[in-house]
This record gives structure tokens, sequence and C-alpha cells, in this order.
């Protein structure tokens, strides 16, 4: 009757997931490879920016699509399992950089490449590993929609600690590079100082935002489905610890640049030993545990 | 015809500064110029005078107006004694047709300038064409020309790198200083010396919309009559003018300092800075840029906390690297200057050959008309009628090899034009055009 709903109906939702786990990290590589061009050969900005914007906007669409029809397939979010995480952070990071830097200053400075460097390899581990990783036990918790919200908002906060690492990666690489007069590409691409620095006190604000609402969401959560544990127990998990760290630094990060004045190679060096320290207890209380907290 | 095309050229490519400052030509000696040529000797005329050349492109009411004749006018309106014209006239390129072309569009282009891939020559020859224009001396081929020369110098802003990056030393220094601080509007801005240097950098950081500037000077009037001649109106209220004395206060203030003074002493010290930066309310970087021989700025500053200094060596480099890679970049524009010229030529081809076609039909038309008329009451209507229709049938049978022939795109596009031209000498065709010049 209609040949070409048949035709949809056969290719199926999980093929369709299978497709999009072969297109985006090709997808990614393509950006990786435009944006590297901006960077390293010195062309017409004019020319960058025409494709910029759309072409990020098209990135963004295809891998939204991914996470609806991965969701609809297994009945929750990219949350459940590190292969799955790396695919919801590669999708926030290069949101989160689409947003607040591409779009409003409406220029591809350097940092599009190395962003766009971080998700295509999150999403490549993401796309070889996540057929056989498998959930080790499926929990009601996966369906319910604050749960999802909960991990989802954490990644927001933590793919904008990234960019907000990339930002201050890019501004100590252009510190040095000026203090030794080596005045090549990345002297002339990468933005000035003053604009890195900005651009990652603002990641630091959307992340500090998005992981208290992850911390408030999982408040909630905790009373919900481990009410008898007490505080002692909740503050005691290494990944609430790990949370609460990285949002404690993202708060002082704001306080320093914001309320204390601390500007410049001080404030740049604060914040990336934060993250440093955060990317340490990350590993560790991966080392630890698999499970999402251990109360539940 | 635009073989005709000429153009007269005195640049920094030939002649020295001596010759090309005698020669250069205000706005009213240009427009005096053009006005006396017009008609008398061109048909139409563009003359670009700028610091480092002084060029003349024109279209010549005849073939016998060479590029000497258009010198010669150009040295009799700079009242160049008839003695030293001899020495003038050897500093002069000049060119035909499709060179001078190629010459106008690698001047606007900045590939001929001084230095490589300036921006200004493309408003100045802009400028050269809107005052031709107001002159009465631009007709169809040069407003053509002159689009064609338009695309060209913005096709080589947008498809190389051309015109990208400092290629002075003030101007690094300022792109420099943007490289720490993107926005130079709420920033303090210290220039040492009201020099020439001096002058040069504050000019470029009102261009990147600098807000506060303070100006510095041994001599404060100095410094005073540096601000009347490059605050923009309205804008007298940004600037400071300070002594050397009062230097403390304004090192104290300053986000970014440039120095370009004479001085043989450090004009700012170590223990100077050192004391200003305890001073200093904010918590930002300051930006020290030296752009004195010798320099003016101690270089045990650097070692300071917070901040950036860097000498005249250092901003060189910038400047180096900028203008090898603007010279590496000359090809592509080349290329994109061949394939205007090739698009240029072709829609004059096309152009030039309808209304040939066109006229030399009405010639024949003409002809054949006027030998009826002379026959008619010679010959009964029937016979009229049968000549009428031979004379008819014989015209067109031999027009129509030549308007095959010209129509037919063999050949380059200069090859086609000697085309229309031959057929418009063998059959008479210019005498309108030097009457009515044809619209492109």
């Amino acid at each position: 009757m209609f040949p070409d709903l048949c035709l949809f109906s056969a290719f199926s939702m999980e093929t369709l997931t299978q497709a999009f786990q072969i297109l985006l990290p090709l997808v990614y590589a393509g950006l990786v490879a435009y944006f590297g061009r901006s960077f390293f050969r010195s062309g017409n900005a004019e020319w960058r920016l025409k494709f910029a914007v759309p072409a990020a906007y098209l990135a963004l669409l295809l891998h939204g699509i991914y996470i609806g029809a991965y969701t609809a397939l297994n009945h929750h979010d990219l949350v459940a399992t590190v292969s799955e995480l790396s695919s919801l952070i590669a999708f926030t990071l290069f949101a989160v950089y689409v947003f607040a830097e591409l779009r409003p200053s409406k220029e591809t400075s350097g940092t599009g490449f190395f962003v766009t460097a971080v998700s295509f390899l999150l999403q490549t581990i993401s796309s070889f590993t996540i057929g056989s990783v498998t959930m080790p036990v499926t929990k009601a918790i996966l369906q319910d929609p604050i749960f999802n919200a909960h991990v989802t908002t954490s990644v927001f906060g933590y793919a904008a600690l990234i960019l907000a690492a990339i930002y201050g990666g890019l501004y100590l690489l252009l510190y040095r590079v000026i203090q030794r007069n080596e005045f090549g590409a990345i002297f002339e691409h990468i933005p000035s100082l003053e604009r890195l620095e900005r651009f990652g006190l603002r990641s630091t604000a959307v992340g500090f935002f998005f992981l208290t609402i992850s911390i408030v969401l999982g408040g909630r959560l905790y009373h919900t489905y481990a009410p008898e544990a007490g505080v002692l127990q909740l503050l005691a998990d290494p990944k609430v610890m790990m949370t609460l760290l990285v949002w404690f630094v993202f708060g002082v990060t704001l306080l320093a640049g914001r309320v204390m004045h601390v500007e410049g190679r001080r404030l740049v060096l604060f914040w990336m030993s934060g993250f440093a320290l955060t990317v340490v207890s990350m590993m560790i209380v991966n080392a630890i545990g698999t499970q999402f907290h251990s109360f539940l | 015809m635009p073989q005709k095309f000429v153009s007269v050229s005195i640049s920094h490519r030939r002649a020295p500064v001596a010759v090309r400052e005698r020669l250069s030509m205000s706005e009213a000696e240009v427009r005096s110029l053009l006005e006396q040529i017009k008609d008398s000797v061109v048909r139409e005329a563009v003359l670009v005078s700028t610091c480092n050349r002084t060029e003349l492109y024109a279209l010549p009411n005849d073939g016998s107006i060479t590029g000497d004749h258009l010198i010669e006018l150009i040295l009799t309106a700079k009242a160049i004694p008839f003695d030293e014209r001899e020495e003038y006239k050897d500093y002069f390129e000049r060119q035909t047709y499709d060179a001078a072309m190629t010459h106008l569009f690698s001047v606007i282009a900045g590939i001929d300038s001084q230095i490589v891939g300036d921006q200004q020559i493309f408003a100045q020859v802009k400028d050269a064409f809107r005052l031709s224009s107001e002159s009465g001396s631009t007709g169809g081929f040069l407003t053509k020309l002159a689009h064609a020369a338009f695309r060209v110098a913005k096709r080589v802003i947008s498809e190389t790198t051309l015109t990208n990056g400092a290629a002075t030393i003030s101007y690094a220094a300022v792109e420099f200083a943007r490289k720490i601080y993107d926005d130079l509007k709420p920033r303090a801005i210290l220039v040492i010396g009201a020099g020439e240097t001096g002058e040069l950098a504050a000019k470029h950081f009102i261009e990147r919309n600098a807000g506060a500037i303070t100006i510095a000077n041994r001599n404060v009037e100095k410094a005073r009559e540096m601000v009347a001649r490059i605050a923009p109106e309205g804008l007298a209220g940004r600037f400071t003018t300070v002594s050397l004395e009062e230097l403390g206060n304004a090192l104290a203030k300053a986000d970014i300092i440039v120095s370009a003074t004479a001085s043989h002493d450090y004009v700012i010290t170590e223990p100077m800075m050192r004391a200003a930066l305890k001073r200093r309310a904010s918590k930002n970087p300051v930006v020290l840029i030296d752009i004195a021989v010798p320099r003016d700025i101690d270089p045990a500053i650097s070692k300071l906390s917070n901040v950036f200094l860097k000498d005249i060596d250092d901003l060189r480099t910038i400047v180096d690297r900028n203008l090898d890679r603007r010279k590496q970049e000359i090809p592509k524009a080349e290329e994109i200057i061949k394939q205007e010229l090739e698009n240029f030529l072709q829609s004059l081809s096309r152009l030039e050959v309808g209304p040939t076609i066109k006229e030399l039909r009405d010639r024949f038309e003409a002809v054949r008309k006027e030998e009826l008329e002379r026959h008619q009451n010679k010959l009964d209507s029937k016979s009229f009628a049968l000549m009428e229709d031979m004379s008819r049938r014989m015209m067109n049978r031999l027009l129509h090899s030549p308007t095959v022939s010209l129509k037919e795109p063999l050949g380059s596009t200069e090859e086609m034009l000697t085309r229309v031209e031959i057929v418009r000498q063998l059959f008479g065709l210019d005498s309108r055009q030097d009457h009515e010049p044809r619209t492109y």
C-alpha cells in the first residue's frame, strides 16, 4: 500500500542506531578536518564562517537523532555505561562549544579544532565499544525521568568542565608561545588571552549551573531510592564526593573570577589544577567501582 | 576601441621618492588635468595619484595618441622644466591594452605595492575612479573596467591571505596588544613619544576602536599637537597628554604601553615599572611594546610577573613572517587577475561583435537603398521589385561570411577583437565612434 513506509519500517531502529554509530565518528572526523584546515592554513575568515555554523548544527542534529533513536530503542538515555556516556559527553561538549562560542562570537577560532578533536575521540570510543558493553543490571531507576535528567545535567556539567579545560589549555599554550616569541600558527589562530579567559569563565558558569541542578536532582533521587541510607553514607560515596569536589572547584573559580576579580594566568592555573584534580579523582572513582552509587 | 587603451605609470618600482613627490597630484590637480584632456586627447581617462605612484589610464581619441603624449601632459601639468623632462620620462612605464589592464588589476590587488598586500590602494583607486566619474572622464569602457578591477580586489581579499597580518612595526605592535586584549575599548593605552612612529601606533589604536589614550612626551605641547592631528572628530576627550615627569602615574594606570621616543636612555626602568605595578589597581596583565631604537624599556622588566614585554626585533619577526606569507600568495592573486582579465576581455568582445554586425548591415543597407533609389525612375515597378529582391539577396549572401566569422568564438579574445577592428576599418565603421561613444 505504502511501499516507502514499509521500507522504512523494515529499516529498524536498531539498524538506524548502528548506522549512526558508524556515521557519527565520520561526521566528527569531517569537522576536525574542517576546523583543522581553518586552524593550520591561513584562509578567508568569511569562507570559514559561511560553513562552520551550518556544519556544526548539522552535526548536532545528527547526533541528536542518534540519541533519540538510541533512547527509544533501549528505553533509557545514554547514561548507563561508559560507552554511552562517552557519546553523550561528545555531544554535550560540542553543543556547549557551539552555543557558548561559535554561535555568539560568529567566528571559528582555533578552539573549534580542539573541541571537535575531543568529541571525535569520545564518539569513536563510544561507537567501537558500545556494542560489546552491556549494562550489568537493568534497574528501574534507569526508567526514571529524574534519574535521566540527573545524569544528563551531570554530563553537561562535565562537558562544560572539559571545555573550560580546553580554553585553559589554549590560554597557557598561547601564553607560552608569546613569552617565547614563537609567532607561528598558534599565535595567529588562537583567540586572544582575554577571550580565552572569558570563554573559560563562561563555560565554568555553565558547568556550575548544570552541576548544581544535577546535585539537587541527585538529592531527590537519594530520598526516593535509598531513604534508609544516612547522610554520611551519601557523602562517602566516591561519585558524590567527586561531583561535590568538581562543583566546589567550579564555584571557587567563579568566585575568584567574578567576585574577587582574580584574572589572567593565575585564574587559569587555578581552574586547570581543579580540572587535573577532577581527572585524577575520576580515574580513582572508576577504579573503585562501576556502579552508579554505592548506596543504590 | 579597447585596443587603444594605454597606461603610463611612475611608481616606487622605478622612481626615487624625490621624483614621485614632484609628480604626486592633489585632488584639484587631478580634476584639472582630466578636464583638460577629456575630448581633446582622450575619450576616457582615470588618474591614480598616491605617495607611491602617479598613473594615468586612458582610452585615447585615436591611435596616434601614445603613452609618451600622456607622459608629456602629466609633466606639463606638474610644471616640470623642459630640460628635466627626458630624465623623468625614463622613470615611466608605458603599457597598452591587456598589459595596461593587468597593471591596473595588479595595482588594485596590492601586489604592485611597496608593502605587498597594502589595502589602502584599493580605496585610493576607488577614489580615483570616483574623481574621474565626477569630472565626466569615465564612459562605458572605464566604468566596466573599474567594476572588473574592484572585483579583482575583492576576490584577492576574500580568496587569498595577501592582505592578512600586520606588515608594519607600528601595526604589528597594535596587533600584538590585541593578542592579549581582544577589546581595546575598555583598556587604558599609553603611547610614549609624539614622533612619527608613536603617532602611527596611536592611529592604529584608534582604528582598532581604542578607548582612552594617553600621550606622554618630554615636550607636552608636541603631544597636544599630535592629539589635535589624530583625534577623530568629537573624540578628543578620549585623549590625555602628560609630560615624562608624570610618567610614573601614567604607567600605574595603563594596560598597554607603547614606547617610541628618541631617548638614548631607558625611559621606563625596572624600578619604575615595579613601583607602577604595585600601585596598579587592576590585576590585568600589562603589555609593554618597545618600538624605539635604542630601546626605551629596560629588558629586565620582562622578568616581572604579569607583564608582557616585546621590543622591535620581536615585532619584526611577526612582520617578516607576514610579509613572507603575503609574497607566497602572489601567484594566487595573479591567477585571479588572469581570470578576471579574460572575463573582462570576453565580455568586451561580446559587446563589440553585436553592434559591429548591426553597423555593417546598416551600412550595406544604406548603400543598397541609395543605389535602388538612383535607379527607381528608370525601372518599371516589376523590374524594380526584381532589383530590390536581387540586391537584398546579394547583400545577405555577401554579409553572411563576415557575420559568421565575427560571431564565431575562434582564437583568443584579443584575436576576436582584432577581427572586429579589421572589419570596422575595412568598411569604414569607425567614423560613428568619434561622435557617439559606444556604451557597454
